[in-house]
């Protein structure tokens, strides 16, 4: 009886010491129940909250875009019940990310999504692609967007002009000058790391196509007429370093830069670029730190300091913005921002992203098996529940285009939606094609999340979908690294990944996704010479009304071929603070730094 | 003793190579592609892909790349890591301390609390005292790590908010003038006062989140050595001489007690360096066990075996350190 006693006060003691702290910890307040596993985009919630309209057009670091563009200053609607206060200069204001996948800042280098805030603050373009229309340039370190009316364009659409802006300086205090463009962006080309693809358009094997024509004029020649081109020149990787200030720290845009550049420990901690900001300080898997560039040849930002910072999942990332140690929640999940859309405390920015996750079915007959069947492939499209999977596992933070282009991007709107889940055509296209009680393989990454969409909770779900058709279906789950490597090497049957973009032009996804030997098409053995003929026409016409339908008839193939479809392309959604302004989502960068303001 | 240390220091060298034979077998046995993680998929082309696995040594048969690593480290070169892109060695100074820092802390937390409970709870055998200290124990191992640093987190620094949520400084602010990468130390040596009382304030938390685990060995190793020594006979006739209990326990009792103990310290510093990956996620530590997971998950080889080496010299270095205190702590032990 003692032993029991005792064995009861024990228990007794053991539930209180739980219990106490955990009801300090849940009661009050507007916080909810723990912290749910983080997705890798925040995924929008279908609550009430009112979204930020996003500006007509943007300065992007550029008084001179601002005067060029209709400009419309960046407007934010806030959440019910507040009003934000007048921003004024000085503070510093805090994002909070996952930001585990950054390792560099160097142009040359980086390729890590959570490092296009820091870029897009330090380094500058020549152009840019100001959301919510981010079909049309604004000129950024080129003094006009060139064209074939004011020169800057040749006639063969081969060969671009750029006159610089005057008077900018670098970070190191040196003057921008034409020679730092051919610097960067020959070593852009010769450092042959994953950015370097960008500067394709005017390299060959044997050389890099620009030059310094005087001073203050950088040209660039195209191996063949591309009117994407622009688009390469406005991305975090094609941007203009102090050569001198490199060089001196072991820099070199020779041929051998791959092996002999060292300048890249210095680049990661510090900035080299014109932009509003200058990086102060990376310390990996915490903080990146970026202050004031007093000496920006714009007006200045509006505020002193930019910390991006570490955020492990988005139970922690809300309970740092509600307790004020953060003022942007980037990637919480969608029950976490309903929840902070209903206390009426902060303001939900949403953005389409350009991203997507896609299914991919072979189309060979030595790997694709019954899948060489378009009509097979077309009744998968068919038969999948796509509502229920944004509605479900994506609380609906989340559209869908008609294929692989994402909404957003131009040509999009020229194409009618194929594949709306209609369960008989799917069974009818499926008995049409003999392939009744045949089974597919389905490899995915186990454990893996892709667009914070579990793959161990979609697989499942997509079997039990396309198994109504009369298709059988075996799931096979992979190491996800493993998985990427079979899928790259063209040995997956079916399979489902994702995309981001690289530069914000239709033809980022069409080519990969459309060409042959494209480096998405090749993997599904996907090849139809009308797409070819027709990319190949997408990439010289200049007039944009003429070259979307181009770009529509492509997806109208490729839709109707089915080597891919599209289940999803996520709704971002962005949670600030009220003191907060000038947030504009955009779907490559993020945010540029340069138009947030803190007031108070 | 010079001859035990000298034989100590061949064995651990035998350790260390078949730990890296191991570690390397088995790295290289899981599934997967290493190059997946760092080649873009824009330009994973066949020709690209071979590039980089040439590059970092992976177009060899395992055995060769067992070799030339072997032959690397020897020069004192642990390899390139894939993720990080740089070297292992100079990877493992930036995460190192940071662990070593916040295991300090949870060790000396955990000494503090767990040593006097033990003795306490020993001295005080089945009283209230006894089973208070016994309840804390079991509370300690019991909890989920994780849970115990997200309920730490949201009570401290959500709620009362009188401590940080992470990280080792404030944001945005410059560590101390480096020396040993410990930031409490570095700021303790060069006098920046401000700094020392930042980064304690940081540690705390995690610190004592980590530590809790180790609260619970450490008091009940003790309870129960101590409980068992002061059974034996020389205790009862230091009692019979008319000691006071304080000397009895004090220089009898407990250091013959402590000898058990020394040996659980030992390890469980060594398992707070290798496992605080929970509490260095949750409170954004940026340590040795955020990079492990890191190159464990994208088969980054040459970091799983810097890892792995360190975490196996510094076991190696406990064992022997312990070993040494046996002779101090009971004089019938002999390195001899």
């Amino acid at each position: 009886m003692k032993r029991i006693a005792r064995f009861r006060r024990y228990a007794a003691m053991a539930l209180l010491a739980l219990i106490v702290p955990s009801l300090l910890a849940a009661c009050g307040g507007s916080s909810a129940a723990t912290s749910t596993p983080a997705a890798t985009k925040a995924a929008a919630s279908t609550g009430a909250a009112p979204t930020t309209a996003p500006a007509a057009a943007t300065t992007a670091g550029s008084p001179a875009a601002a005067a060029t563009t209709a400009g419309v200053a960046p407007t934010t609607a806030p959440a019910a019940g507040g009003t934000t206060a007048a921003a004024k200069p000085g503070g510093q204001i805090i994002m909070g990310r996952n930001i585990n996948d950054l390792i560099t800042f160097d142009p040359g280098h980086v390729y890590e999504i959570s490092s296009n805030p820091i870029m897009a603050g330090a380094y500058e373009t020549l152009v840019f692609q100001n959301p919510p229309d981010i079909t049309k340039y604004v000129p950024v370190l080129a003094k006009e967007v060139p064209t074939t009316q004011n020169g800057g364009i040749s006639a063969d659409g081969k060969t671009y002009t750029f006159k610089l802006r005057d008077n900018v300086k670098f970070h190191t205090g040196n003057t921008m000058t034409a020679d730092d463009w051919v610097f960067s962006m020959r070593r852009l080309h010769y450092l042959s790391d994953n950015p370097s693809f960008l500067a394709d358009p005017f390299s060959t094997a044997t050389a890099v196509n620009v030059k310094a024509v005087d001073p203050m004029t950088v040209q660039f020649t195209l191996a063949a007429p591309n009117v994407a081109f622009l688009s390469y020149m406005a991305t975090n990787n094609t941007v203009v370093l102090d050569s001198k200030a490199v060089k001196e720290k072991g820099g070199t845009d020779a041929p051998t830069a791959k092996d002999t550049d060292k300048a890249k420990d210095f680049l990661d901690q510090n900035s080299a670029g014109t932009g509003p900001f200058i990086l102060k300080s990376f310390k990996i898997k915490d903080e990146v730190v970026m202050d004031k560039n007093p000496n920006y040849w714009g007006s200045p930002a509006k505020f002193d300091r930019f910390i991006l910072k570490q955020m492990k999942d988005s139970g922690t990332e809300r309970q740092q913005l509600e307790a004020g140690a953060i003022d942007i929640a980037n990637d919480l999940d969608p029950d976490a921002v309903a929840a902070l859309a209903k206390s009426g405390k902060y303001t939900i920015t949403k953005g389409n992203t350009l991203d997507h996750v896609y299914l991919a079915l072979n189309t060979s007959s030595d790997v694709g098996g019954l899948l060489a069947n378009k009509l097979v492939r077309q009744a998968i499209g068919y038969a999948i529940d796509y509502d229920g999977i944004i509605n479900g596992l994506l609380k609906g933070a989340a559209v869908r285009p008609p294929t692989i282009i994402p909404l957003g991007l131009l040509g999009v709107d020229k194409v009618t939606p194929m594949y709306k889940t209609d369960l008989t055509k799917a069974k009818d296209l499926v008995k049409q094609a003999n392939a009744v009680g045949q089974t597919i393989k389905l490899t995915y990454g186990a454990g893996d999340v892709i667009e914070g969409v579990a793959l161990d909770t979609l697989a499942p779900k997509l079997k039990a979908d396309i198994e109504q058709t009369g298709l059988k279906v075996e799931l096979v789950p992979q190491e996800p690294q493993q998985r990427l490597a079979d899928y790259r090497a063209a040995k997956l049957q079916f399979t489902v990944s994702s995309w981001s973009p690289d530069y914000a032009d239709v033809h980022t996804y069409a080519e990969p996704f459309g060409k042959t030997g494209g480096a998405a098409a090749k993997r599904v053995k996907y090849s139809n010479p009308e797409v070819d003929k027709l990319l190949a026409q997408g990439l010289t016409e200049n007039d944009s009304a003429k070259r979307a339908d181009i770009y529509g008839q492509i997806q109208k193939i490729i839709q109707d071929d089915a080597p891919f479809l599209v289940i999803e392309q996520p709704v971002a959604q962005i949670v600030t603070t009220k003191a907060i302004t000038g947030y504009v989502y955009h779907p490559v960068d993020l945010v540029n730094p340069y138009l947030l303001a803190k007031a108070g | 003793m010079a001859q035990y240390l000298v034989r100590r220091l061949l064995l651990s060298v035998v350790v260390l190579f078949l730990t890296t034979i191991a570690t390397f077998t088995l790295a290289h046995s899981v599934p997967g592609d290493p190059t997946a993680a760092i080649v873009s998929e824009k330009i994973a082309t066949p020709a690209v892909i071979a590039q980089v696995r040439k590059k970092y040594g992976l177009d060899k048969p395992v055995p060769v790349q067992y070799v030339l690593y072997l032959k690397n480290l020897l020069h004192g070169d642990l390899g390139q890591s894939l993720t990080t892109r740089h070297s292992v060695g100079r990877d493992l100074k930036e995460f190192f301390p940071a662990t070593v820092e916040l295991a300090l802390f949870a060790m000396m937390f955990a000494m503090v609390v767990g040593g006097p409970l033990g003795v306490l709870a020993a001295i005080r055998h089945n009283g209230a005292v006894d089973h208070a200290a016994r309840g804390v124990s079991l509370l300690g191992t019991a909890v989920p790590i994780y849970y115990l640093a997200l309920l730490a987190q949201t009570v401290f620094a959500y709620r009362l908010k009188i401590l940080p949520f992470g990280g080792r400084l404030d944001d945005g602010i410059d560590p101390p003038k480096h020396l040993t990468g410990l930031y409490t130390v570095d700021a303790l040596v060069h006098g920046q006062w401000n700094l020392l009382g930042m980064a304690l304030k940081h540690v705390l938390l995690p610190g004592i989140v980590l530590g809790s685990f180790a609260i619970g060995i450490i008091a009940r190793m003790i309870r129960s050595s101590l409980l068992d020594v002061m059974n034996n006979d020389y205790v009862r006739t230091a009692r019979a001489k008319g000691l006071p209990e304080r000397a009895v326990i004090g220089s009898h009792a407990l250091r013959n007690a402590l000898i058990p103990t020394v040996t659980v310290l030992g390890l469980t510093f060594g398992g707070l360096l290798a496992g605080a990956v929970f509490t260095e996620s949750i409170f954004r530590w940026p340590g040795l066990g955020q990079y492990a997971v890191q190159t464990a998950t994208k088969l980054d080889f040459a970091g799983i075996l810097g890892v792995t080496l360190v975490v196996a010299v510094v076991i190696i270095s406990l064992n022997l350190l312990v070993d040494i205190l046996y002779g101090f702590l009971d004089p019938r032990i002999r390195v001899n």
